[in-house]
């Protein structure tokens, strides 16, 4: 059995989420040094389809569900997202 | 309804799929940042897709079908999204005035437009029979056509029909006895009785009637000898007509009904509109 594809915009959330640590201590470590990053660039293979769901369409994208891709799985796309500081502390 | 996985879609609504989505994920982390309180938050910059997808062109129109199990021949469209502040909205979008509350929204004309039309209108942030005439006037309805991918008569087709003339109520001014026939005055009252400033051709029974004054909620009509009775008809067009039968003539008795007549034809100021 295999987990349900996720939307795009859940996974795009998670992977800015992921950033949180970053945001919390990053502030700390530009009042130190005056440094601070300023974007994140993910890019990523992903499983790409599209769903008709409550009258929508939906993209679904999510990570490979393995490594090594076979006859039986969906072909990689890739996304690249960059991610970037939204406003200094 | 279409549910599940889609086999063809076309490339607009995988666009417009993925820039809703983009919006959701931004909203999200936006809450997620003040709730937070994070000194430091990310947002989305840019997002780029190679999609693994077969492409193919029908009717004008650009389709993808995402490249399925063991596809190893499918083409790779490569999309860009970027994350237009509201500063940059504002500054781009064509200067609209807002909708009114008492305006008819485009689904309540099901039997004009289908569903996906009325989608497709939408998505151009046109939802109102007002906006869709605002766009008209500023002279973009081919444009939104265009891009709605709707014929521009259809759209001008469906406009006519919605803002035609309305007629709620009809009733006679001065003697009605025909004392004085150049003070006789017909009131029609409705909505829509204006378009462009200008008000509709009025005939009765197929002759022109003078039109004295006119708002967009009333028409004041001169009827001549004759016409205190028949079928109105106002028209802004010719592809919208609105007709109501009307009988304002004095009776002195009460008919018999002729039982071979509808009803609609003998009741005055009851009319019914084709």
């Amino acid at each position: 059995m295999t987990a349900p594809r996720r939307p795009l915009d859940e996974m795009l959330g998670e992977l800015v989420a992921g950033l949180g640590a970053i945001g919390a201590r990053g502030a700390e470590a530009f009042a130190a040094t005056g440094i601070a990053p300023s974007s994140v660039e993910f890019d990523l293979p992903v499983e790409a389809s599209i769903e008709h769901r409550g009258g929508r369409w939906v993209v679904l994208a999510d990570s490979p569900r393995t490594r090594l891709r076979t006859e039986f799985d969906r072909p990689a796309s890739r996304i690249t997202a960059r991610i970037a500081l939204e406003r200094p502390a | 309804m279409r549910t599940g996985v889609a086999s063809v879609v076309a490339l607009e609504d995988f666009i417009q799929a993925v820039q809703s989505q983009l919006d959701t994920a931004q909203a999200r982390m936006t809450l997620k940042a003040q709730n937070d309180r994070l000194p430091l938050t990310f947002a989305i910059r840019d997002i780029s897709m190679d999609l693994k997808a077969h492409v193919e062109v029908q009717d004008g129109q650009v389709r993808i079908k995402p490249a399925g199990s063991g596809d190893t021949e499918a083409s790779v469209l490569h999309l860009v999204f970027t994350a237009i502040t509201r500063p940059m909205i504002e500054e781009n979008a064509v200067q609209l005035a807002v909708d009114t509350k008492d305006d008819t929204p485009l689904t309540e004309l099901s039997d004009e437009l289908s569903e996906e039309e009325i989608r497709r209108l939408d998505r151009v942030g046109v939802r109102t029979v007002a906006k869709l005439n605002e766009m008209r006037q500023q002279g973009l309805g081919r444009s939104v056509g265009r891009i709605t991918n709707l014929p521009l008569e259809k759209l001008e087709r469906v406009l006519s029909r919605a803002t035609r003339p309305m007629i709620s109520e009809v009733e006679v001014d001065g003697d009605r006895q025909g004392g004085d026939t150049l003070r006789r005055q017909l009131r029609v009252r409705g909505r829509n009785l204006l378009r462009d400033g200008s008000p509709p051709r009025a005939t009765i029974d197929g002759q022109p009637v003078g039109i004295v004054q006119a708002t967009d909620t009333e028409v004041v009509l001169a009827p001549r000898d004759g016409q205190l009775a028949g079928q109105m008809s106002l028209a802004h067009d010719d592809i919208a007509t609105t007709q109501v039968w009307f009988d304002l003539t004095p009776h002195l008795e009460t008919p018999q009904l002729d039982p071979a007549l509808s009803d609609d034809r003998l009741a005055p100021h009851q009319g019914y509109v084709q």
